[in-house]
């Protein structure tokens, strides 16, 4: 009919009666001009086919044909194509496709409502492996790994101060501009100095600094450990007798414990600076009001509350990053779930821990 | 109508840094043929089927596939009818970890060909099939498969769009003898029946003595010999003399030990 492409034309059909006329490359790149018309006489198999002018032929196009036809070789099809179709059949008639087991709808309900469960039990048993590797650390103190320690006071301390100012900076001024508005309505310009630092040493400080350090260290904590998981440099510890909790989630877990609260207070400091610089702008209520008041109007007792629970939270934060890094298999997928767990789980126990706190000081008086 | 051989490989140089990897590899691999790629560690068989595969560029010297010179000015669309044509199996398989074996499989497939959702399936199917893997390992995720399914997984999918030319990174490494000996069968019998080209990097003897027609030996930079693997084990070159009698007697030593 039409001129052939040279070298060899793509795929062709044609439907004469009951027979099918196989034409061109029957190769899985140039099979897309047959599919649709090839599959749509799928139902009607099998049919006769001839394939005088079949000039090419791989696996797909074999199994295509396969498809349409009776199970036999076409009419005519070159000798060396045999092998490959003979191949391609029984490799399809040996494998009946499988029913798939699906998964019925309460059977996923279960698994989801189950899931969080079995994180809360890992999260318990890392709680208490720690515990008993802190008490075995106070009878022998020697035993600390305070080379590994002292590195994660590096990278999840020190090398958090640049941001965490920063936005504690930005905080506060924030802070001391929606407050201070407010205060000047009422002529109470000089209560900005108890406003600003109660929110702030109270509850920004330590939930800014929480936050940020849940997204770099505990992510980072997780996806360590996964990796470590999935080379199976954990097991390797194991079987070396070494305590994988000794030797990796120790050290993380007193890191941040120490690192927390100075970075609490580098936070508290840092956003009394953005509150200062706004109220002194704002409403004329500078450095020397700040430095003269806030000793004489508030207590000790709510900068030690903050830093207090910035303590808990590096706990929590530390504890969530290990036990998801130590339930990971440790393949990419579940390298990125379980860090995103991480993330999204110690942030939510700071919050909920954080409201527990609010009720506990309150009932205190503190 | 002669076709141009599938790979073509003239003085060509690769270098990590200052390490010098390749230091001039002449090569050519026949249409049809399976060639074994052997050498000490360390010299760069690896990295050569890195750069026919098109993943790490040559730091000099041409490359030819399928009779098409490529250099590493070209940019990656005008590559891809070029890798289309081929396949290519990792040493651990590098299937992608959030598919499952038959999703790893119609990838490609769907990405390439254009088909029918409905005809991906089916094409994919007959792949795992055709690697030897059972039908229910094609629901299955890689973690769940054994280190043999991966590997026949692998092949599966570089097999995907019938590439003519397929390349595979120590197939039968890690896998005990009967696994091993069977992924040996298993290519023999896809080479044959899909006329495929066969590169393959490999340690393993057996593999070297029952699917390759000729071997070539890496050494210093160079290939040093290209031959069938009978006659290259009685080389005299004492660098080739020396792998072969390493490896022989560590394979009696396994058997007789076994």
């Amino acid at each position: 009919m039409s001129a052939p492409l040279p070298p060899s034309p793509a795929a062709a059909l044609r439907v004469v009666g009951q027979s099918l006329y196989l034409e061109g490359d029957w190769t899985t790149l140039r099979l897309s001009a047959v599919a649709d018309e090839a599959l749509a006489l799928v139902p009607r198999a099998p049919w006769r086919l001839v394939a005088h002018d079949l000039t090419r032929l791989d696996s797909n196009g074999a199994r295509l044909i396969g498809l349409l036809g009776d199970g036999g070789p076409p009419e005519g099809l070159d000798s060396r194509w045999q092998p490959l179709l003979t191949l391609v059949q029984e490799a399809v008639a040996e494998a009946p496709t499988p029913a798939l087991p699906r998964q019925g709808l309460l059977h996923r309900i279960g698994e989801r409502v189950l899931a969080p469960l079995a994180s809360l039990r890992s999260l318990l048993t890392i709680l208490g492996q720690l515990l008993l590797a802190l008490l075995v650390l106070l009878r022998d103190p020697r035993r600390l790994r305070w080379r590994e320690t002292l590195n994660v006071l590096t990278a999840s301390g020190a090398m958090a101060v640049p941001i965490i100012a920063l936005l504690a900076f930005l905080l506060g001024g924030v802070l001391a501009y929606q407050g201070g508005i407010q205060l000047r309505l009422f002529g109470a310009n000089i209560f900005i100095v108890e406003l600003v630092t109660l929110t702030l040493f109270r509850e920004f400080g330590p939930l800014i600094t929480a936050i940020i350090v849940a997204g770099r260290s505990g992510a980072a904590f997780t996806a360590e450990l996964a990796t470590m998981r999935g080379n199976r440099e954990i097991d390797a510890l194991m079987t070396l007798g070494l305590s994988p909790v000794e030797r990796l989630l120790l050290p993380k877990w007193l890191g941040l414990v120490i690192a927390m609260p100075l970075l609490t207070a580098l936070a508290n400091a840092a956003g009394l600076v953005g509150a200062i610089l706004v109220a002194d702008g704002l409403l004329g209520v500078g450095f020397e009001t700040f430095y003269r008041r806030v000793p004489e109007v508030v207590a000790a007792q709510h900068f030690w509350v903050g830093i207090g629970k910035s303590v808990v939270f590096g706990m929590v934060i530390a504890l969530v990053g290990c036990s998801e890094g130590m339930r990971a298999r440790g393949d990419a997928e579940s390298i990125g779930r379980n860090t995103t767990a991480s993330v999204v789980q110690s942030i939510f126990w700071v919050i909920v821990l954080d409201a527990l706190f609010s009720i506990l000081f309150n009932e205190l008086g503190w | 109508m002669e076709a141009p051989v599938p790979i073509r490989l003239r003085g060509i140089e690769t270098r990590f840094g200052a390490t010098q990897v390749h230091r001039g590899v002449d090569l050519e691999v026949r249409r049809g043929e399976a060639l074994g790629l052997v050498g000490g560690s360390g010299s760069g068989k690896s990295v050569l089927l890195s750069v026919i595969s098109l993943l790490k560029a040559p730091s000099a010297g041409e490359l030819a596939l399928f009779g098409e010179r490529l250099d590493s000015a070209m940019d990656e669309a005008a590559l891809i009818p070029v890798r289309r044509r081929i396949g290519v199996m990792f040493q651990q398989g590098a299937l992608f970890s959030s598919l499952t074996v038959l999703e790893n499989v119609m990838l490609p497939l769907s990405e390439h060909s254009g088909l029918p959702a409905a005809l991906v399936e089916e094409f994919a199917r007959l792949k795992v099939a055709l690697v030897g893997l059972p039908a229910a390992a094609a629901e299955r995720y890689p973690r769940e498969l054994s280190g043999g399914m991966l590997k026949r997984a692998g092949v599966a999918r570089a097999l995907a769009l019938d590439p003519e030319l397929l390349l595979l990174d120590e197939p039968s490494a890690g896998l005990d003898p009967v696994s091993a000996a069977e992924l040996d069968a298993l290519l023999n019998t896809l080479r044959h029946a899909l006329g495929l080209t066969l590169v393959l990097v490999t340690h393993d003897l057996d593999s070297l003595f029952t699917v390759t027609d000729r071997v070539a030996y890496l050494g210093q930079g160079r290939v040093l010999a290209v031959a069938p693997a009978a006659e290259l084990s009685e080389s005299r070159e004492p660098e080739i003399a020396r792998y072969f009698g390493n490896a022989r007697a560590a394979r009696f030593r396994g058997a007789g030990g076994g």
